[in-house]
């Protein structure tokens, strides 16, 4: 026994009204002939019978009701020794289109919903709710309030002017707008930004380039932090100067044993003293995370890389405490060359407690870095110049280095940064113990 | 290559084109020319003169004016084995044979799931302004840009002219080359020794920090004036050459914009739904955050091209327009 | 002719299961027209069709299951499932498509015509089309160039009197298309297209000329389509009467009768060869049935050729 179902018989045909059998009940009916008239809206259209058979049931009458492709209209018994049809797969049921359904009654806006609008200010009636029956959610109301302060605040500056604003930190409602109908441009915001851009490491997060160039998506990162930190930390700095002539002579001593590509430059010395230091006034290595300072056992020491394509990267030299200097010698080249080739790891990103920067490479002498947040604190080397300095009441000229130390005023205070420094200073005079 | 200085040649457009076939048809036996007028007339723009005597009738061969025939004949030609150069007389009139490069030629591959690709060049002259009438005179280069499987290439200096024929005829899928009219006698310095050019890329003309002028075509020259003038006011304007419209050197013009922050684009199209407004949109798209201006487009007027000398150079992009765009956004 | 009928048959059912889908043109009661042709052709010759191609593709030689593939837009169909009925195309046969657009095909003809004669090789390219194409301003063009140029190509007018719904008396001035033809110095034939072995005698002679030098010639086969245009088509163009007039003359049953009048086939042979064919048909169906989809991953693949240039 087989079915016979309506057929499609066009491209645009889904569905079609049955007008009359050609056939009843007990009929033999052959392949090709046609056995039943169906209606569309463009035409009626005879269907044919493709198996050797006879009629057993008239599944459906005539009628006005349309019906989907597929539907069964009659029951076929074939003959003996007619093969039915290859077992296909079943043929796609055209659903007939659902029901409409009647309309949801929109949920009232809840106590605690309403209280929230009234104190932002969002007015529900204007609200269209986004949660089941339409009700009003609470995020619903929170992007209301954020739309309606979009428009009043909004500043007509241009796309590169508001990125140029959030990467110097400069609030675009300061700027006095230059472009053309009342534009503030880039310029503008260039003219009320210099002087607060400072060379510092930023917060990024190494990604795969995007089509941008990874260079772009750097900057663009480098403004995010930096103008969050700028906002958000209140800074304190203090500097000092660090005589390096013994550590300096040491480590020249030390090198002397060591072939070429072992010799261990100085600032892995001023990096392991660093992390050392820290060991003392552990609150300057941690966190600030849910407002409140969470300090870190383990001291990995976040070290600035500068990229060529401009930009830098702040990776951590993980347990930098625990690293003898050559350990720290061999980790610093290895990071280097694999921030500089894009292949840090993602945990070196997300872990730095502290960073350490400027490690005289750029010819600056003295450095004032941002805090790269959730950090508290960051340390800045300058070159190492030849200065004076008094030695037991006698002038001599011994290599310096300038260091300085920011630190976030919400955890440290500068009696705290001030007792680094000084401990800093005290390893560096015994490098052996480094 | 030795290090010696790079010399140059002298040469028109016109004559870096010829040379171009030339030198195709020397060395390729299956390289051959076919079009209106290109055989006895020496080619309406007298591009291809001096071809049919040396190469014969076989090679370079005049059609009736059959363009639907004889650009299919191309694609046929191309399909058989053949490496033809189809020369439609102008933009005008390669509307009659639309039918054959947008449902034949750029679709050919695609619909035999890529066994049979058709490696047909067709050449053809475009724009305005000799006071040819409306009918003479269209820039529809963005109509061919719009289809995917063919590949639009607009050559503006004669460095192009006479080397992107060789790559586009080594060239598995259809190229098609927009000459514009007015760039035939146009003469500039041809690098020797030379060699073929990519269809892929644009080119920076001049280099500029304030303003991306974005052209290609027979407006290149105008903006260079352009970019010119605007010097002489102490403003700095990039001349970009987009050279191909299909594949759009996207990367190219993202990183102008990049540089420059503000883009007036230069198009002898129409304003509406032309390349300008691929581009514009493209910038909109990926560089949104570099543009320190809104977008300027310097395009043909909203007009059939009028007879009239003053109607038809007031209804084409010129000088003065571009410079006064780019003033207006560099503010 | 029994094989393509069959598979018609059978693609008319598979259409109406919603296995095939989009437009489908039948070629049923001209099977002899391809058949004929087909016989006279070498496999190097070329040949162009139209959206009706199925039966052309089945005589050149192409695989049925991939044709059936194709149809169920597979990635096993000949032109991975990217054309679909319209669109078969088979390079290992030199079948250049599958053309939808009427007419549009002709002028490609010509060009691999051109190719041939410029590279110096005696092939014929065959070119179908319709009575309707000749209203179509490309076919006037290519008949002249292919005239004017001495060009090796067969023009195959398979004039089954209705273009879509449109009889030929209602769109053509001229209805005698043998004339037109002449009209571009072109030798003009018109053949009884229902009858196989005529066709395949005229075609024999006229691509034997075309290929010895003779330049290009006009067939204009008589004929007529058993069914509708389309799937989806109610002919109320034509009166059901004609249709049964036409199918006295069945090229299936005239052949088969002719044979069986002259003892040269018997009942057991024709039960084997409907056995035959069935069984292929069913086998491409099969095939079909097993294939696969294109990944959705390979869309943008064969906008360009894949291979540097």
């Amino acid at each position: 026994m087989i079915d016979f179902v309506l057929p499609s018989l066009g491209a645009d045909m889904d569905q079609a009204k049955l007008n009359s059998w050609l056939v009843k009940p007990g009929d033999t009916v052959h392949k090709g002939q046609i056995i039943a008239e169906v209606e569309t809206d463009k035409a009626v259209l005879e269907v044919e019978c493709w198996d050797e058979g006879v009629v057993e049931e008239l599944v459906l009458s005539p009628g006005p009701t349309r019906l989907p492709v597929g539907t069964v209209l009659a029951h076929i018994r074939l003959l003996e020794g007619a093969e039915p049809p290859p077992k296909q797969k079943e043929p796609e049921q055209a659903l007939a289109p659902p029901p409409i359904p009647p309309p949801a009654p929109h949920a009232a806006p809840t106590p605690p919903i309403r209280h929230l609008a009234h104190e932002i200010g969002v007015d529900l009636a204007r609200v269209s709710g986004t949660g089941p029956d339409g009700e009003i959610t609470r995020e619903d109301v929170r992007l209301a309030a954020t739309a309606l302060l979009g428009r009043e605040q909004r500043v007509k500056a241009s796309p590169f002017a508001r990125r140029l604003a959030d990467e110097l930190g400069v609030d675009l409602a300061d700027v006095h707008a230059g472009g053309p109908e009342g534009l503030v441009t880039a310029k503008d915001v260039q003219a009320l930004g210099a002087g607060r851009h400072a060379a510092t490491p930023p917060h990024t997060a190494v990604e795969p380039p995007e089509p941008e160039g990874k260079a772009a998506t750097m900057r663009r990162a480098i403004a995010r932090s930096m103008a969050h930190s700028k906002r958000e930390i209140p800074h304190y700095y203090l500097a000092s100067h660090i005589d390096l002539d013994r550590a300096l002579r040491w480590l020249t001593a030390q090198n002397e044993e060591r072939p070429i590509t072992e010799r261990i430059l100085p600032a892995a010395m001023l990096l392991k003293a660093t992390a050392l230091a820290l060991r003392e006034t552990p609150d300057l290595n941690g966190h600030w995370v849910d407002g409140g300072f969470t300090p870190s056992e383990a001291v990995h020491l976040g070290v600035a890389i500068s990229l060529r394509e401009g930009g830098l990267v702040a990776p951590a030299i993980h347990d930098a405490d625990r690293l003898d200097l050559a350990e720290m010698m061999t980790s610093l080249t290895d990071l280097v060359k694999r921030a500089r080739s894009w292949r840090l790891r993602s945990s070196e990103m997300s872990d730095p407690t502290i960073t350490v920067t400027n490690l005289g490479e750029r010819g600056v002498e003295t450095a004032f870095p941002v805090i790269i947040p959730p950090q508290v604190a960051i340390v800045g080397f300058g070159r190492i110049v030849d200065m004076p300095v008094a030695i037991e009441g006698q002038a001599a000229v011994h290599p310096v280095v300038h260091a300085t130390l920011a630190g976030d005023h919400r955890v440290t205070d500068g009696h705290r940064g001030g007792l680094f420094l000084d401990a800093l200073d005290r390893l560096l005079q015994e490098p052996e113990s480094l | 290559m030795t290090d010696v200085m790079t010399q140059t040649r002298t040469i028109t457009y016109r004559e870096a084109m010829r040379e171009a076939m030339r030198e195709a048809m020397q060395q390729d036996d299956r390289v051959f020319l076919m079009g209106e007028d290109v055989g006895r007339y020496g080619g309406c723009y007298a591009v291809s003169k001096g071809l049919l005597e040396e190469f014969g009738p076989e090679r370079v061969r005049d059609t009736p004016l059959s363009e639907a025939a004889f650009v299919g004949a191309g694609i046929g030609a191309a399909l058989g084995g053949m490496r033809p150069i189809v020369e439609v007389m102008t933009v005008n009139f390669s509307l009659l044979a639309l039918d054959q490069i947008v449902n034949n030629a750029a679709l050919y591959l695609h619909m035999s799931g890529g066994q049979f690709n058709v490696p047909l060049v067709i050449r053809m002259a475009t724009g305005a302004g000799r006071q040819v009438g409306a009918q003479h005179s269209h820039s529809l280069e963005v109509w061919y840009a719009h289809i995917p499987g063919i590949k639009v290439v607009t050559p503006a200096t004669v460095e192009d002219a006479r080397w992107m024929l060789p790559t586009a005829l080594s060239d598995p899928d259809p190229v098609i080359i927009f000459e514009h009219s007015g760039l035939y006698n146009s003469e500039g310095e041809l690098p020797e020794p030379g060699g073929p050019v990519d269809i892929e890329t644009s080119r920076v003309r001049r280099h500029g920090s304030d303003v991306s002028l974005v052209t290609y075509g027979g407006s290149l020259p105008k903006a260079l004036a352009a970019a010119d003038e605007l010097a002489a006011d102490g403003i700095s304007a990039e001349v970009l050459d987009l050279r191909v419209l299909r594949p759009l050197d996207t990367e190219a013009i993202l990183t102008s914009i990049g540089s420059t922050h503000r883009l007036v684009v230069v198009d002898e199209g129409w304003k509406t739904a032309g390349i300008s407004a691929e581009i514009a949109a493209l910038v909109a798209e990926r560089a949104v955050w570099d543009l320190d201006a809104p977008i300027r487009r310097v395009c043909t007027a909203e007009v059939p091209i009028p007879y009239a000398r003053h109607m038809e150079e007031a209804a084409l992009p010129q000088v003065p327009a571009i410079v006064a765009a780019a003033r207006e956004i560099v503010g | 002719m029994l094989r393509i009928r069959r598979f018609e048959e059978r693609c008319a059912q598979l259409y109406q299961t919603e296995k095939i889908r989009g437009f489908l043109h039948l070629y049923i009661g001209e099977e002899a027209v391809a058949v004929g042709v087909m016989e006279a052709l070498e496999p190097d010759d070329a040949v162009v069709a139209t959206y009706r191609e199925h039966g052309h593709a089945l005589a050149r030689g192409v695989d049925p299951g991939k044709v059936m593939a194709e149809m169920y837009g597979k990635m096993e169909g000949c032109s991975r499932g990217r054309g679909g009925s319209m669109h078969l195309f088979d390079a290992g046969t030199r079948f250049y498509g599958g053309n939808a657009i009427v007419g549009g095909g002709i002028p490609l003809a010509v060009g691999l015509a051109l190719a041939d004669r410029l590279q110096g090789r005696h092939r014929v390219t065959a070119v179908f089309f319709g009575e309707g194409a000749v209203a179509e301003g490309e076919f006037h063009e290519s008949m002249n160039l292919a005239a004017l140029w001495h060009l090796p190509v067969l023009f195959c007018c398979e004039n089954n009197l209705y273009a879509m719904g449109t009889a030929l008396e209602r769109s053509e001035s001229q209805t005698r298309v043998t004339l037109k033809a002449a009209s571009y110095e072109m030798p003009a034939w018109e053949v009884d297209g229902m009858d196989v072995v005529a066709v395949e005698e005229a075609a024999r002679m006229a691509a034997g000329s075309v290929r010895t030098g003779g330049g290009p010639h006009f067939l204009e086969f008589r004929t007529y389509r058993f069914r509708a245009h389309s799937m989806f088509d109610p002919e109320l163009y034509r009166p059901k009467e004609e249709v049964e007039e036409w199918k006295e003359r069945d090229p299936i049953d005239l052949l088969k009768e002719r044979l069986e009048s002259e003892a040269i086939l018997t009942d057991e042979e024709w039960t084997g060869m409907e056995a035959l064919v069935a069984d292929e048909v069913e086998a491409a169906v099969a095939f079909a049935e097993a294939g696969t989809w294109e990944p959705v991953e390979d869309l943008t693949r064969f906008v360009y050729s894949e291979v540097g240039g």
